[in-house]
């Protein structure tokens, strides 16, 4: 068998089962095949130190733009968060500044307390309670006309208290308790039914949800019922939600 | 199974394989050390260091017999690589369970005097590039006489015989002159 190309084949490892036999009686028999064996793997591991060397230089360049793309994109990251933070904070007074100015004037436009029609104060009213809560609602103290109205709804002996007591809230800027008192569909009377609504609907504009109460006051100007015309007036400078 | 590509890739020196290769693993294989207890800047240097041991386990044909996937080979020879660092140091490596294989990843598995290689490393680098591209050809890339006419780099197979035999002749008698010297 060729020495020389036994030797070839194991640099390959393309040495066949036979070849690879020989090979080893070789290298324990034949000092000279085993150092020309040692001389061409010699060869061999030092071309590849060689490559290793300028591979391992190579690497560190490869790590130093991984480095810098990783620092730009860190940098393009932290640009994009911040651009995103600016304008959601930018809707967000977009959405709760410019609004509420644009629904309170709206509001402060149509609102007026709502008129005590169900207990008229007389000299002869005897009941402390109504003189005391109905002279605070129509003397605008409604912090304490509110205290003094649940207070009479409270003993269960009072009727129609709700439209007063959402009033109250709707005066005092308490929007979302007024929307649930002047809940509509809980009036049964047909005329107290569209005071209920008005008053609702104005809820729903301080509180820009400008549909609810478009829907409310459409049926107040359809029925030509409590307020209509104001409340047509209403519907024409309501913005869209 | 290594893909035929990739073991010809770390056979090469063509940049863009190697980038892309950067590219693909160093972020999950840098995580995966840290996760050992190893600090990034040294994961890197392990990193560069498993990258080099493929390129020279490419060059010994040892890749081609590798039964799992590159990433599971790469990870293991990591893992060992970080024992290694972590045992120099006379620290504990962060024992996490695993399924990679054992590798080995020292150079030499035959006998070889290191001596000698860095003599003959010394002696090529002073050689002519012709002398130095045959070696290169034939020891690395592992070319035949055949195939090395085949590309197109000699006119005919004796004249690659002819100077293949000059080139180690060359070599053979300054390594010569060196010990004798």
């Amino acid at each position: 068998m060729d020495k020389q190309k036994l030797i070839e084949q194991y640099l390959t490892k393309s040495l066949t089962k036979e070849e690879e036999r020989e090979f080893h009686r070789l290298m324990d028999s034949d000092p000279e095949f085993k150092a020309d064996l040692n001389f061409h793997l010699g060869i061999k591991k030092a071309l590849i130190l060689e490559k290793e060397e300028a591979l391992g230089s190579k690497l560190v360049g490869y790590e130093n733009a991984y480095q810098r793309t990783k620092s730009i994109q860190r940098t393009l990251f932290r640009i994009t968060v911040a651009a995103a933070l600016i304008i959601s904070m930018l809707l967000v007074v977009l959405k709760y500044n410019k609004t509420p100015v644009e629904a309170n004037q709206l509001f402060l436009s149509y609102f007026t307390p709502a008129e005590n029609i169900h207990y008229p104060i007389t000299r002869g009213e005897s009941d402390t309670l109504i003189v005391q809560a109905f002279t605070a609602y129509e003397q605008g103290q409604f912090d304490k006309a509110l205290e003094l109205l649940l207070l009479m709804q409270g003993t269960g002996q009072y009727e129609g208290l709700d439209l007063y007591i959402g009033s109250a809230y709707l005066a005092i800027g308490e929007v979302n308790n007024a929307i649930k008192v002047l809940n509509p569909n809980n009036v049964k009377d047909s005329l107290l039914l569209y005071r209920y609504k008005w008053y609702q609907s104005l809820s729903y504009v301080k509180s820009s949800e400008y549909d609810s109460a478009r829907i409310l006051l459409e049926d107040i100007v359809a029925k030509k019922a409590f307020k209509s015309e104001k409340a047509s007036l209403l519907l024409k400078k309501l913005p869209q939600d | 199974m290594i893909e035929s590509e990739v073991i010809l890739g770390f056979r090469s020196e063509d940049e863009a394989f190697y980038k892309n290769f950067y590219k693909t693993y160093r972020k999950d294989f840098v995580n995966f050390l840290i996760k050992r207890g190893i600090p990034e800047t040294e994961s890197v240097e392990i990193f560069h260091e498993c990258i080099i041991i493929l390129k020279r386990k490419a060059y010994l044909y040892e890749l081609d017999k590798v039964q799992v996937s590159l990433k599971t080979y790469l990870f293991a020879i990591g893992k060992n690589k970080a024992f290694d660092h972590l045992k120099k140091l006379q620290k504990s490596i962060i024992y996490l369970s695993d399924n990679l294989p054992e590798v080995e990843t020292d150079f030499t598995s035959e006998e070889n005097d290191q001596e000698l290689i860095q003599h003959i490393k010394d002696k090529i680098s002073v050689m002519g590039k012709a002398c130095k591209k045959l070696l290169i050809s034939f020891y690395l890339e592992g070319l035949t006489i055949k195939e090395m006419v085949k590309r197109g780099d000699y006119e005919n197979e004796n004249t690659v015989s002819a100077q293949k035999s000059r080139c180690l002749k060359q070599l053979r008698e300054s390594l010569t002159i060196q010990k004798n010297g």
